[in-house]
C-alpha cells in the first residue's frame, strides 16, 4: 500500500545491506571512535591524521557506500516497527515518506560533504 | 450466520439496499439456497439472483493494545532488537558529524573530540555500543537461516556460515583497528 511493489525489493535490499555493514563495522568503530578514543585508552584522535585518512579516495568510497546504506537500514526496519509495534496502519503512506526521505535527505548530505572533503 | 438477500418476497426485480426492515421478509428457520457459509465469495451471480447483494461479514476482532509486546520477554527482545535501528541512524548521523568537524578544522575536530570525552556522553555511547553488539548477535545469529550456500549441491551447513559471518565480524573489527591505529597517539 505505501509503496508500489516494484520498489520494495530495493529498499530490502538497503535494508539487508545497511544491516550487514551495521553488523560488521558499528560495534568496532563506536569502541574505538567514541570510547577508546576520547577516554585516552589508546590515546586521543590525532586531527591530522584522521583529516588524511577521511581525504583519501578509497575511505571516501567506503564511507559513500556504508553511510546511506546505515540511513536505509534505519528507515526500513523503522516503518515496520512503528507498524507493528503501534500499529499505525493508517499512517503507512505518511510513515513509509518520512523514513525514506530523512534517509534520502541524509544519504544526499553525506555524499555532499564526503565530496566536499576531496 | 445472517443473510442480507433481501425482498425474498418481492419478485419484481429490484434490488432494494440493505435496510433491516428488509430482512423481516426471509422466513423464519430457512437459509436461502445461494447463501455461502463464507460470506460473499464475490461471484457474480446476479444473472441468476436479481436480488444479490454484496455483503460480506465483519470478523470480531479483539483490539490489541499497543503494549502488546511488554506482555512476553520474547516480544519485548523483539521490540528491543526492531529498535537498534535507532541506533545504526545515530551511528551514522555521528560519523557524518565527525566528518562534518574534521572539515571544518582543528579546533572543531578537538571540540568535538572534548564533547565525546563527557561523562554524560561516554555513558550513553556505553549504552549504545551494547545496542549495537545486540545488532551484531542477533543479525548474524539469523544469517544461516537467510543464507543457504551450496556447494556442488551440497547445502554448507548453518554452523559453517554462522562462524564465517562471526570470522568476518573478528576480521573486519581488526582491520579497521589498524587502519585507525596509526591517528591514535598515545
Amino acid at each position: 500500500m505505501a509503496l508500489k511493489p516494484p520498489r520494495e525489493p530495493l529498499v530490502w535490499a538497503l535494508f539487508s545491506g545497511g544491516g550487514m555493514a551495521a553488523a560488521l563495522v558499528l560495534p568496532a568503530l563506536a569502541a574505538i571512535l567514541w570510547l577508546a578514543a576520547p577516554l585516552g585508552l589508546l590515546g586521543p584522535l590525532d586531527h591530522e591524521g584522521m583529516g588524511r585518512l577521511a581525504e583519501h579516495a578509497l575511505m571516501r568510497l567506503a564511507l559513500g557506500i556504508l553511510l546511506p546504506l546505515l540511513f536505509f537500514h534505519w528507515a526500513h526496519r523503522f516503518r515496520y516497527t512503528l507498524y507493528d509495534g503501534l500499529q499505525l496502519y493508517h499512517l503507512s503512506r505518511l510513515i513509509a515518506l518520512v523514513t525514506y526521505g530523512a534517509a534520502l535527505v541524509l544519504s544526499a548530505g553525506a555524499l555532499w560533504v564526503l565530496w566536499s572533503l576531496g | 450466520m445472517t443473510s442480507r438477500k433481501e425482498g425474498v418476497s418481492g419478485g419484481n426485480g429490484e434490488t432494494s439496499p440493505p435496510s433491516p426492515s428488509a430482512e423481516a421478509g426471509t422466513p423464519e428457520g430457512t437459509i436461502p439456497e445461494e447463501v455461502h457459509a463464507m460470506g460473499d465469495r464475490g461471484e457474480p451471480s446476479a444473472p441468476e439472483n436479481p436480488h444479490h447483494t454484496r455483503y460480506h461479514p465483519k470478523w470480531h476482532r479483539e483490539p490489541i493494545p499497543i503494549t502488546w509486546w511488554t506482555r512476553n520477554r520474547r516480544y519485548a527482545a523483539f521490540i528491543l532488537r526492531e529498535l537498534t535501528s535507532v541506533l545504526v541512524l545515530y551511528a551514522g548521523v555521528l560519523l557524518l558529524v565527525h566528518l562534518v568537524a574534521l572539515s571544518r578544522g582543528p579546533e572543531s575536530h578537538a571540540a568535538f573530540q572534548e564533547w565525546l570525552g563527557r561523562p554524560g556522553v561516554v555513558v550513553f555511547h556505553l549504552l549504545v555500543l551494547a545496542g549495537l553488539l545486540y545488532h551484531t548477535v542477533t543479525w548474524l545469529n539469523l544469517a544461516p537461516r537467510a543464507i543457504v550456500p551450496h556447494i556442488r549441491g551440497r547445502r554448507i551447513p548453518p554452523r559453517v556460515v554462522l562462524l564465517a559471518h562471526y570470522l568476518a565480524w573478528f576480521a573486519l573489527s581488526a582491520v579497521l583497528l589498524a587502519v585507525l591505529w596509526p591517528t591514535l597517539r598515545g
